[in-house]
């Protein structure tokens, strides 16, 4: 717990350090325009219509379009995640799982938020600066913590030869 | 098979959240940004050049803003100004101009999230799992995530004027300043909100992270299967929601 305590702030900070630097916000640029690209495909499929500008998601008659800043492609809440994983007690194998799975988990549930804000900024734009900067943070930071808890339950999970010896 | 104890959280803490988050921000926001102006301006005032005339104004939108003292960095612009200035003919060429203050904005969306730690706290303390003293946890934890609110949009401010004036000395302690202002707006409101529900909420840590403490090395032989504890299907006495 100590050695937890430790190391994710340690962990956090140097995340954060290296997200304010310039190549990692050049390569998080590249990375927010894959992301909007996806989103506008996901919209396209299940029948919406969007295009993908760059870091902006647009309805093809320019009457609502969303721009994708940091913060909004999920790298925070990752790096976050990201370190409370890399703290944990847990073999390097498991970890490389914790990095991966997590920050998949997490930008599939990023996908989702970046969608719907689409479609709330259309609708209403008190509901969409609520659900922007309250509510889908909000959400999305409480999804890291329970991908961290099931993590940790996860590699804690007694394998086939606990299971046999308890039988 | 039952859901398990982390998506019930989940979803818990997803219907709290929602719930308590438009109460907060249709309901609350005004009222509570109207409370937090008073500590706000007199902490802006201890800032170095910043006198007890210092007010925060706000803006049509909402926003805050407040007259920053100019410092070094306006010395370019100032000169820009004179020197364009020289060209007119009339008496306006003459008088010598002065850049007396500039304005630090905080825009209103920016203002809402420093005050989210606090219902996003409480989000979380009604969805963890129940402890014997809640009112402490209530109390202790609604205080601590105000304070961080607080900092962070006093730190949001202190940049702002900062990269303006120019007080604070070497270029490490502009960085942790940089860093301090970075992380008050992108991880403290969501992320403070969480760590202090793990840190005073006992039981919830330990169903989160209690084999971390009775466990410190990953390698656990396989014949030790009391070491696992906390929570799943093996745990004794534990309580389950």
């Amino acid at each position: 717990m100590r050695r937890f305590l430790i190391l994710f702030p340690v962990y956090l900070l140097s995340g954060f350090t290296v997200l304010k630097a310039s190549f990692a916000q050049s390569v998080l640029s590249v990375m927010t325009g894959a992301l909007v690209t996806v989103c506008a495909r996901l919209i396209r499929a299940f029948g919406g219509q969007a295009i993908a500008e760059g870091a902006i998601l647009r309805t093809p008659d320019n009457s609502f379009a969303l721009m994708v800043v940091a913060g909004c492609n999920a790298a925070h809440v990752t790096v976050l995640l990201w370190a409370a994983v890399l703290s944990f007690p847990a073999t390097w194998p498991q970890r490389a799982k914790g990095l991966a799975g997590g920050g998949a988990a997490i930008h599939a549930v990023n996908l989702i938020r970046i969608i719907s804000l689409f479609y709330l900024g259309r609708w209403n734009r008190d509901v969409f600066d609520f659900a922007h900067v309250y509510l889908w943070e909000s959400l999305i930071t409480i999804d890291a913590l329970v991908v961290f808890w099931t993590w940790v339950w996860l590699i804690r999970k007694p394998g086939p030869i606990l299971h046999a010896h308890a039988a | 098979m039952p859901p398990s104890p982390q998506l019930r959280f989940l979803a818990r803490a997803s219907i709290l959240a929602t719930a308590i988050l438009a109460v907060w921000w249709w309901l609350l926001l005004t009222p509570v940004l109207a409370v937090m102006r008073a500590p706000t301006e007199f902490a802006l005032r201890l800032l170095p050049g910043c006198g007890q005339e210092t007010r925060i104004l706000t803006g049509p939108d909402g926003q805050w803003s407040f007259a920053a003292p100019p410092g070094a960095a306006s010395a370019p612009l100032q000169n820009a100004i004179q020197e364009a200035m020289r060209g007119l003919p009339d008496a306006a060429a003459k008088v010598p101009w002065r850049i007396s203050s500039k304005q630090v904005v905080c825009a209103r969306t920016s203002l809402s999230l420093f005050s989210l730690s606090l219902p996003l706290y409480w989000s979380i303390l009604l969805a963890a799992p129940p402890r014997k003293s809640r009112l402490r946890a209530a109390l202790g934890g609604s205080a601590l995530a105000a304070a961080i609110g607080f900092v962070s949009l006093l730190l949001f401010f202190v940049k702002g004027t900062n990269d303006l004036a120019q007080f604070v000395p070497g270029a490490a302690a502009r960085f942790a300043l940089d860093l301090a202002s970075y992380l008050g707006e992108s991880l403290l409101p969501y992320a403070a909100p969480l760590l202090i529900a793990i840190w005073l909420n006992s039981e919830f840590r330990d169903r989160i992270l209690s084999a971390a403490a009775l466990r410190s090395s990953p390698a656990q032989p396989a014949h030790q299967p009391a070491a696992r504890s906390g929570y799943g299907p093996g745990r004794k006495g534990g309580r389950s929601r």
